[in-house]
Order: C-alpha cells, then structure tokens, then sequence
C-alpha cells in the first residue's frame, strides 16, 4: 500500500471555460480510507481521475508511494478503479473480467486463476464464476467490479461511487463488508460519494469538496462537530440543518424576528446566521434555550420523529425521542454551545478563542 | 505533431472521397477542346459553361429533373404518411411485438431491388401503370418504408406515453394526437426520414429505367445513362459530365444541410438494430 | 406545417392520378439514332407539310442499336409501345414472332416488294408474312486509302502482305474493325467465318460451328490483332470509333458500313479513299454481312393507316434520296442505284450495288439476341485472349446447340447446363468476396479515424458520407470517364507516380473492368460501412476502455480485447446489407461496362435481367430469382450464425 499526494493540481475543461479543480492539495496517508465528499459537480470524480491517470492536470504533481507519477500512464501507476458503472466487459465471463488485468500484464495462467479464486472467496462468489455480466443482478456485478479491483493487489484503490447504483437495502450491508474488506488488508482507498452517510460511516478521512475546491479535511467526527463553514455543516448529518438569520451584538444573538435570543460567549459583532441540528434541538424545556413554537408537521422515522416547529417566523425540525406527547405548542430547547455561528456573508464559522 | 499527422489524415479521406465529383465539376466547366485534349490539365483554362447549356439543349433534360422531383417527391410524401400512421400504431404495442413485427419489415428491405425488377414490372404492367409516375411511386414507397417505419418508430418512441394519455383526457382523437403532437414533436426524425428517402428516389435506376421507359419520362439518372454513345464522333463527355453535375450537387447540397441529422438519426437507428 | 403537407400531397396526387394531357392530334413516335446532317427532320417536315394532321415525332436515342432494340422491347412490353418501330434487319424475326408487328402486305404487295433490293426484302419476311419495309440498306465494306495502297487486298494472304509492306504502327495501323463485345462484332466476324467458307448453321439449320472453317476464322482474327496489323484498343471499338480512327489517317483500311463514304468524303481524306468487298480465301466467295434498317407498325398501334402513310412516303424515291445525300444512307429502291444524281455524287454505288446483291443475313431465329449473345462473347473471349480459337469454336458449339434444345428442357436440368449462368455466379462471388472485405478493412480503419476527438469531425462525417448519397448510376458514367483511356484521370495519375508506364485500357480488359467495378463498389458503400461501425464504436461506453486501459493493455490490446468484440453486432448488421447489396448489384455495373469485356463483369443480376428482357424467358429468370433469393437469406442465416458471440445468444 502506499500514500498518495496531490500538490497544486489545477483541471479545467472546455479550454478555460469550466474549472474542475482549483489549486488541491491533499496527502493520503498509506493505509487510509479517505472519502472525497461533495455535491454534483464538485470535482471529486475528476480528482479521482486525476490520481488514476485518467485525466492529465493542468498544472500541479501527483504522487503515489512516493514517486511522480505525473508522466506514468495509468496501467503502469499501480492503481486500480472501481467505476460507478462497474464497466463490466460484456462479453467475457466473470471469471475472465476478474483476471484480465493480470493476463494483460502476462502473468502465467494457474497464477492467475489461483488469484481470481482466491479474490472470488474472499467476496463469496464462488458459484458466478463461468456466467456473463447481463445475468448478474446489481449487487453481484458490483462485487465482480469490486474483485477485478482486488486481484490486482494495486497500491491505492480508487472507488467511484459505487454503492450508488444499488437499492437502498443493499447498500446498507454492502457498506459495512466494504469497509471491513478494507481494513482487513489495510488499504489505501480513495472514495468517492455524494452520500455523506456512507461518508461518514465508512472513513478514515474525510474531505469536503465544494466547486472545485477542498473546503475541509478531517475525521468524520470532527467534521461533524467542527464545521468550518456553512456549507460543510450544511452537507454534513443526518438531518438539515436548522439556520436562523440574526445579529450578534455584545455577547447576545437576536434573531431577525426577535423570536430567538440567547447570550453567546462569542465577541463578535455584525450578522450571521445561527445553525443548530436537529438532533440536538430537543422538545421540551430540558436544555438552556428555550423556544416556544407552534407544531406544523411531523415526520415519523419510525423509532423517532421529526418535528417541525414555527418559531417566529422561523420554521425549526427537532428530533425527537418518539413518545411523550405533542400539544399544537410544544417547547423546544437546545444548548448554546451546541449551536454554531456563520459570518451572513462569507459562511465562515466563527469561534471565540484562538482561529483554527 | 499529432495534429499534423491527424490533418494529413483528414486530407487524404477528403481527397479520396471527393475526388471524382471535384473530377466532374471540373470536366463540366471545360470547353469541348479542352475535355479531350492531351496530356490531361486539371484546371481548366477556361470556364466555359457550354456544356451545361448543350446539356438542356440535346435532351429534354429539364423534363428529366422534373421528372424525378415529382416521382421523388410524391414517394417521399406517401412513404412519410404511412410510415407516420404504422410508426403511431406500433407505438402503442407493447415493445417486444413492436419490434418483432419491425424486424420482419427489415428483412424484406434487404432485398436487393435488381430482384424484384422483374415482378414489380408485372405487376405495374396489369396495373396499367407502366409509363406512369404512379407506378414507379408505389415500388418506391413499399421498398421505403421498413427503413421509414423504423426511423419514425424509434422517434416516437422516445416520447412519454403519458403526452397521449394527457390529450385523451383533454379529448383529443387519436388521429389529432398524431398530427398536432408526436408529429410536430418530431421534426427532426421526420426530416431525416424525408431525406434519406428523396435521396434513394433521387438516386435509384434500376426501376426507373423499366417501370418508365418512355423517353419523356425518364428520370435524371436513367436520362443520363442513356446520353452516353449520342454522336458519331465522340461520346459527349463534356455534356454527361456537365450532366452528372447537375444531379450530384443538389445531393451534396442537400446532405450538408441535414448532415447532424442524419447522422444522428442513422446511429441512433443502427444501435436499435 | 400539417396543413402545408397536406395541400402538398393533394397536388401530388392530382398530378400523378391525370397524366398530363396528350394532345389531340394523331402522334407516332420512332427511336432511331441522332440525326446528323438532318435528314430525318427533312423527311419527317416534308411529310408534315403534306399530311397536317399526322405529326411525327422522331426521338434521338443511344448510338448502340442494342440499347435502342432493348428500349423498344420495354415499350413493347410496357404496353405502350412506339407506334413506328424503326428495325435493325435482326429484329424482326424476334419482334414478329411475339406477335408485336403488324403484316404490311396492306400497304406493300408484292409487286411493290419488287421494287427493293432482296436481300432487304428477304429480311423483313417472317414465317411468310412481310413486317419490314427497307428503309435503308447496308452490308459491311473494306475502306482502303487509295493513296496508299497501290490495289485493295482480295483475299486474306493479300491482305497480310500488305499489311506487312505499309503499315508502321503505332502510326498507322493496317485495319481497324470493330471489335467490341456487341453485335457489331458478330457481323465483322461472320464476314470471316463466311469468307473461310463456314457457316452458323448448316442447310438442315442444325448448328455448324464446330468446323475447321470456324477455327481459321477465329485464328486470323486474332492474328491481326496480334501482330499489331489493328490497334490493341480496337476490341473497344464500335463503328464509330474505327472511323475516327481512320479519318485520323492511323489507319490503311477499315471495314465499316456504308455510310462512312459520305464523312469521309467531307473530311481531309477526300479522294483518297476506295471501297472493296471483303477479304476471303483463295477460292472462298466474298461475304458482306447484311445490315440495313426498315420500318415496321406496331400491332398495338390505334392508327395503323396513317402509320402506312408514314412508311410509304419514307420508303419513297425521293425520301431515300434525301437520306442518301443528307445521311449517307444506301437506298434499298433498285432503281436509285441507275440515278443520275445519285451515281455523281458516288459512282462507286455501281459496285456497291454488287456487293449489296449478294450481302447475306444473319441467322433468322427469334431468339437471335441469344445466338448473337453467345457469338458475341466467344469470339470477343478470342480476341482479348481468354479463349483459344478451338476453345471457343467448341464453346460456340455447344452453347448455341444447347441454346437451340435447352428451351425446351426443364429448368432444374438447365441449372447445369447453363454456361451463362455458371459464369455470371463465378461473377458474382468474385465480385462480393472480393469488395466486401475490402470495404470492411477501409471501412473500419476510416470508422476508427473519425471516432478520434479532433475538430474537423463533423466535416469528417460529412465527407465520408457524400459517395454514398450520391446516384450509383450516374456516379459510373464519371468512373467510365475516369478510368477512360485515353483521357481517363486515373491513367493519367498512376503515370505521373511512376506506376504505369503507359496508359492502361482499364474497361476493354477482363481483370481491369473488374477492377474498375471493384473500385467504384468499394468508393461507394464504405461510407455504409463506416455509419455503421462508427455507431458502434459510439455505442462502447468510454469507462469500459479507461477500465481496460488501467487494467494494462495498450491502444492494440483494447482493440482485439474490447473494441473488436464489440463492434460483433454492428459488423454483423454491416456484413449482411453489405453481402446481399453486392450480390445484387446492378446499376453499376451495366452502366459501367454492360458486363463486358467477354462477359467478364457480368454479375448474376444482369444475367437475369437480360433473361427476362431481351431473351425473353421470365418464367426461368423468376425460377433463379426465386433461387437466388432462397440463397442469400440462408447466407444470411449463416452468417448471423457464425457471427454471434456467446454473451448475446444467453437471455437473463
């Protein structure tokens, strides 16, 4: 397994008119499960295209174990690709599908059929070997993908959204054997999603790309509990974030309807917009700030429920334990330290102390 | 470099393509002496438009071209409206049988039309309809619309049945649903449809030559065909270059407006298939 | 735009359900050739200024009578025929014997019959009844350039001698006949065959081909040909083409028909020019083919009288007298050979007239075009060298005795004994193996060029797709024009590069006209090839070769691993349009060379094309269709068969 680098890639398509990457830096390090996370859009499939070679940069190094691969075509990096489509060939069998990398490389035959069985345990596909791709349901032509992958025992893995073809069953338990297929032969993986859910549950690492540009890197929850700005809290949990649009002035946040006022630590002066999560805006008066709303509408999730409040002219979503009973106004609270704080313009969080 | 290399390339597809048209033009624009004298110049000295004009003047040539306008045109009229009302039908079939019944339309489109001169020609003839525009109309349609039918049907299928579906409950019949909405909303395929069906109209002999033999009833090729040996001298090949011209350009006019199209329509046509 | 069609279509219909109107007035229509020096527009004014009520339409057609007979056969056939149907001396047997002619007898008794040379009047008789009045005589003469030659040869040792002594080619040649594969060719041939003492068909009219006489004759035409007494090209040559020649002075003697006199009276050659009758043996009578064209009604005709008053005046003295000076035509009236004015302006007519006593026809048989088909071929074969002359006496033999017999047999059994057809299918598989992988491999290399992303792409897809738009028919006159000799481009290309030394007679020779058809096909329908491929190659989803290309395999490997198979559909599709296309071609080919040269481009379409056309048989062409089409859907089968991968033919 090795590390992987990137300094200073810059990409751009349609000569100049669309930016795919601005100015990346990012160091994986070896062993690593590493999720590039972002909406539609962002760059991540260009990055991971980028570090497989299948897409030049227009500027910048990249580097895998150590060495420059800026020049090495893509079958010599020593990488291999999950694509989102599986890019399964058609018309080999599955056996052949998984060994044609090693064949390609001129490996000697019982080599690499004890190889393709081997990898074919691994994931259990032991009676799939002798048919085609069109008569493997989803799951199983994924796994396929997955072993091809595998049985060339690359230095970095690189996966392109692949759970985001499978229903939504599926993907739960296909999730965690991934994750633990992984870490069971400590790679290095570079995955790419636009599920944060799968983001968070399955990395080591987190990166959040937004427009081309990396808008925070670190572990997921860390993340999830430090936002640097508004868009990552916005992209990151579960449930949508609450956001409320007010002032900061001497210590006390007043929001733009006064329906919502709290003292902060924080010195800060000027507009922002107060963010808290569902999940840690509780119904009832159990934490510090109160809030008295009108209930609008709830959402069952089954063992909890989503419930959305008017407050003011705010509309806010708790979550909720699921019993205890709901009357038409409800209180809700949640602790002020628990709440985060973006400059109105910029998106940056603001924090009192020292700056990260 | 690689562009250089990609360019030469390119250069060479163009000259091997167009050559012998280029070939042609350049023939047609000579005067008499020039055509015939040795060693060959490629440029003409002079352009001379003499030959275009003896063209129209030794054979009823205007007469051809009116000819095939009017047998193209009328095919490609009738074939579009048929294969518009099969297309439709087809449509509302469930896909498999849709495109069983399309398959067996194929086939018989393979036909080579050299084999079929013989009973067409029978059959046009107990028509009384040999001499006819009709009777070279009707063949045309039928060897046209497999080819039409499968355009037209890939179109239409492409749009959601659930615009029919809206127009029912707004009360349209079925025959307005095809006319002021799967048709309008498909012009392009209609339009490729259209011209690859002239063009093979335009284009064909074999038929024409038989089913109209008379001579005012010629089409452009089988009229030129038949221009070849005219003198006692010399074959007059200013004229039947000048000739082949005329016929060709309107094609290659014709292809470079709709080209997109076309290609779409046929690679679309041919993933189908 | 709805509306817009419709009213369209509506128009359309109107024109094509009421043909545009005739007028009222009674309208005959007869093909012949084009009427240089007038004199049928003379003739047919005269007789319009007289009978206003008749109007005459005469219509120019090609110069090659087989081309202007197979057009009167279609208006026969069509049911709207010609109304005057102006005969070549061959035609008529066929054309009265399918009952397309009306007697004459009404207009020419036989006291009038008299009045006309014999052997014309002989010729437009058919099983007794009379269809064709002569209109025009004709029987092939020996050209000599008096100035040159001190006396013409009379026999075939003569003849060599002088070729021998005065002939220098390329300068000037000794003769220049025609040579060409068409009926031309026959009547220069018998002239041998009779001057040898042979014959077609013996008294009982049994066929007599397999003679010594027959092999001479075929032996000394070959022989001039190869020893360079006539031009190598001659066997392209038609009548017009030998006259070129010798009005150009490239040649001593020629043989051709009467009505060269006149041209060649009016050209340079003035004064120097003398005729003869033919070569022949010692001991062996002269033989002249007879030649001539008459005028006959068509039985479908609705104004059979006005038709007669037509043929009258144009059979009249003073008609043919107009023919004669504006034409060159020779009179077939007796007594214009004794016309003064006549025998001023060519007092050599005295001894034409001899010669014209004794022309003798070609066989009479209504399945003549078959006969003449079969003679036409092998002797070509003979000339251009494919054939010995024994071979080909043999092969003349035995066809037209199995042409003679085999009508009669059944068709299974005339599957094999059909030489005709044997050689066209040879034809035709060379034809289609030959131009099938050849579109295929440009095919793919141009598909796979155009598939690169660079700019020019579009107008790459445009340009490659321009040949095939373009009409087949019309494209082969340019290909005939191209591969021309002398004035053909391609000639003229290859020799500036270096790789011919002289030009090349591409359509007179076997491989060449094969070639030249080869190479049109191919220019033509690759871009079919390449539509399709290029759909294909479209069809391959970009992530299966990135997938491939991290798995390790080269721009090569990707191709034979992924990119060959597939394409396995698309080639299939391709192949099976492509083969069955080939092996119907048609319009190419008969407008490029007619099959020839000795049949060597003739393809199974044209075969049966011409079965039912010109030999008449519809019954048999339609058994071979049928066949045939039985063949190709198999092949198509196959082909589909051996073509599938494994992964397609497994459902889910």
């Amino acid at each position: 397994m090795a590390e992987v680098e990137l300094k200073n890639i810059r990409k751009s398509f349609s000569r100049g008119a669309f930016v795919a990457l601005r100015d990346i830096n990012l160091r994986i390090p070896e062993g690593m499960f590493v999720t590039v996370l972002g909406p539609s859009g962002c760059g991540k499939t260009t990055l991971l295209r980028v570090v497989a070679g299948l897409e030049e940069p227009d500027g910048g190094e990249i580097f895998i174990g150590g060495r420059k691969v800026n020049q090495v075509p893509p079958s010599k990096r020593n990488v291999a690709m999950v694509f989102q489509n599986y890019a399964l060939y058609p018309h080999k069998k599955v056996a052949d599908n998984i060994g044609i990398g090693m064949r390609l490389r001129g490996y000697p035959k019982e080599e690499v059929h004890r190889k393709v069985e081997n990898v074919a345990q691994m994931l259990k596909m032991d009676g799939l070997m002798g048919r085609y791709p069109k008569q493997l349901s989803g799951g199983q032509q994924q796994r396929v993908a997955l072993a091809r992958a595998l049985v060339r025992e690359p230095e970095v893995f690189l996966l392109d959204e692949p759970l985001s073809n499978l229903d939504a069953q599926v993907r739960d338990t296909t999730r965690t054997e991934l994750k633990k297929l992984f870490k069971g032969i400590k790679a290095t993986v570079v995955y790419v999603t636009h599920d944060q859910t799968e983001a968070m549950m399955m990395s080591d690492l987190l990166v959040v790309m937004q427009d081309g540009a990396i808008r925070q890197i670190g572990a997921p929850g860390s993340i999830y509990r430090e936002p640097v700005h508004l868009f990552v809290a916005q992209f990151i949990g579960a449930y949508r974030i609450n956001l409320v649009a007010g002032l900061l002035t001497e210590h006390r946040f007043i929001s733009d309807d006064q329906a919502i006022t709290f003292d902060v630590k924080m010195d800060y002066q000027g507009k922002v917009l107060m963010g808290i999560r569902p999940e840690h805006l509780n119904v009832g008066a159990v934490e510090e700030v109160c809030l008295k709303g009108e209930v609008i509408l709830v959402e069952s999730l089954g063992g909890s429920d989503l419930i959305s409040l008017k407050v003011g002219q705010n509309e806010l979503r708790a979550l909720s334990g699921g019993t205890g009973e709901l009357h038409l106004l409800t209180t809700a609270s949640f602790s002020p330290a628990k709440a985060f704080f973006f400059e109105a313009k910029s998106g940056v969080r603001l924090r009192s102390g020292p700056q990260i | 470099m690689k562009r250089a290399v990609i360019y030469f390339l390119l250069g060479l597809v163009f000259v091997y393509c167009l050559f012998p048209f280029l070939w042609t033009i350049l023939t047609a624009l000579k005067p008499q002496e020039e055509v015939f004298k040795l060693p060959i110049r490629y440029l003409p000295e002079r352009i001379s438009l003499e030959n275009l004009k003896s063209v129209f003047y030794k054979r009823p040539f205007a007469r051809y071209i009116l000819n095939s306008l009017l047998v193209a045109g009328g095919a490609t009229l009738f074939t579009l409206w048929a294969a518009s009302l099969i297309a439709f039908h087809l449509r509302k079939m469930e896909i498999e049988r849709s495109l069983k019944i399309q398959r067996w339309l194929l086939i018989m489109a393979i036909v080579p039309p050299a084999l079929l001169v013989i009973p067409v020609f029978m059959a046009m003839k107990k028509l009384e309809l040999v001499n006819h525009y009709l009777g070279l109309i009707l063949p045309y349609v039928a060897l046209n619309l497999p080819f039409a039918i499968w355009m037209l049907h890939a179109a239409f299928r492409q749009l959601p049945k659930e615009l029919d579906e809206a127009a029912m409950l707004d009360g349209f019949s079925s025959l307005r649903i095809l006319l002021g909405i799967i048709l309008p909303l498909s012009r392009p395929a209609l339009a490729v449809a259209a011209v690859l069906v002239f063009i093979f109209c335009w284009n064909e002999f074999i038929l024409a030559l038989t089913l109209m033999p008379s001579q005012m009833r010629y089409t452009v090729p089988v009229g030129i065909a038949m221009l070849s040996g005219t003198s006692v001298y010399e074959i007059p090949w200013g004229e039947i270059n000048a000739a082949v011209a005329l016929t060709t350009v309107p094609v290659i006019l014709l292809m470079g407006l709709f080209q997109r199209w076309i290609m779409e329509g046929l690679t679309r046509g041919a993933v189908k298939g | 735009m709805m509306k817009g069609l419709g009213f369209l279509t509506f128009v359309c219909v109107l024109f094509l359900v009421f043909p545009i109107p005739v007028s009222s007035q009674v309208v005959l229509r007869m093909i012949g050739p084009e009427d240089l020096g007038g004199a049928w527009t003379e003739i047919v004014g005269r007789f319009h200024e007289r009978n206003p009520e008749i109007r005459i339409r005469y219509i120019p057609g090609p110069w090659s009578t087989d081309q202007r007979q197979d057009m009167y056969i279609r208006s026969f056939m069509s049911g709207d025929p010609y109304e005057l149907v102006y005969m070549d001396v061959i035609w008529t047997a066929k054309f009265a014997e399918k009952g397309w002619l009306l007697p004459l007898e009404e207009w020419f008794p036989p006291e009038k019959q008299e009045a006309f040379l014999p052997g014309d009047i002989e010729a437009g008789h058919y099983k007794g009844r009379f269809y064709r009045a002569p209109v025009r005589s004709d029987a092939g003469v020996l050209y000599y350039r008096k100035d040159l030659i001190p006396n013409p040869p009379r026999t075939w040792r003569e003849f060599e001698e002088i070729c021998r002594k005065y002939s220098n080619p390329p300068e000037r040649y000794g003769i220049v006949f025609q040579g060409m594969q068409y009926e031309g060719l026959v009547c220069n041939y018998l002239e041998y065959l009779w001057g040898a003492g042979g014959s077609v068909l013996d008294e009982k009219g049994k066929v007599h081909l397999e003679t010594q006489e027959n092999i001479m004759a075929l032996e000394f035409m070959k022989k001039i040909i190869d020893e360079d007494w006539a031009p190598k090209s001659v066997i392209t040559f038609q009548e017009q083409h030998s006259l070129e020649f010798f009005e150009k002075g490239k040649a001593l003697m020629m043989r051709n028909w009467p009505y060269a006199w006149k041209i060649l009276n009016d050209s340079p050659l003035r004064g120097n020019i003398g005729m003869a009758s033919f070569i022949r043996r010692p001991g062996k009578e002269s033989a002249s083919t007879l030649g001539g064209w008459g005028l006959g009604i068509a039985r479908a005709n609705k104004h059979p009288q006005a038709a007669g008053r037509f043929i009258e005046f144009v059979t009249s003295p003073e008609a043919q007298k107009i023919l004669h000076f504006k034409r060159g035509a020779v009179p077939s009236r007796k007594s214009l050979f004794t016309d003064e004015e006549i025998l001023k302006e060519s007092p050599h007519y005295r001894d034409l007239y001899e010669v014209l006593s004794r022309a003798r026809p070609r066989p009479v048989h209504p399945d003549y075009p078959r006969i003449s088909s079969i003679l036409q071929k092998h002797v070509s074969a003979v000339l251009v060298g494919i054939m010995s002359p024994e071979e080909a006496s043999r092969g003349m033999s035995r066809s037209l005795g199995g042409l003679l017999k085999g009508r009669r047999e059944g068709w299974l059994k005339r599957l094999t004994l059909d030489s005709d057809l044997h050689r066209t299918m040879k034809n035709t598989v060379l034809f289609t193996f030959l131009s099938v992988p050849s579109e295929f491999f440009l095919g793919l290399l141009m598909a796979l060029f155009i598939h690169l992303p660079f700019r020019g792409r579009n107008f790459g897809r445009l340009t490659v797709l321009i040949p095939w738009a373009l009409p087949t028919a019309v494209m082969a006159m340019t290909w005939q024009w191209m591969f021309n000799n002398p004035f053909g481009v391609i000639n003229d290309v290859l020799m500036r590069a270096g790789f011919l030394r002289a030009p090349f007679d591409w359509l007179a020779t076997p491989g060449g006209a094969m070639f030249a058809a080869l190479f049109a096909d191919i220019w033509k329908t690759t871009p079919f090839v390449i539509i399709i491929l290029l759909a294909g190659l479209q069809s391959i989803p970009k992530e299966l070769e990135e997938s491939l290309s991290l798995d390790g395999a080269g721009p090569f490997k990707r191709f034979f691993h992924l990119t060959l198979p597939m394409l396995t559909p698309f080639i299939r599709v391709a192949v099976i349009f492509r083969m069955i296309h080939a092996a119907g071609i048609f319009d190419l080919i008969w407008v490029l060379t007619k099959g020839g040269p000795a049949d060597s481009t003739r393809t199974l379409c044209l075969y049966l094309y011409d079965l039912a056309f010109r030999y008449d048989e519809i019954g048999y062409s339609l058994f071979l269709t049928f066949l045939f089409l039985a063949a190709l859907i198999l092949m198509s089968f196959a082909i589909t068969r051996g073509l599938t991968l494994r992964y397609e033919r497994i459902g889910r």
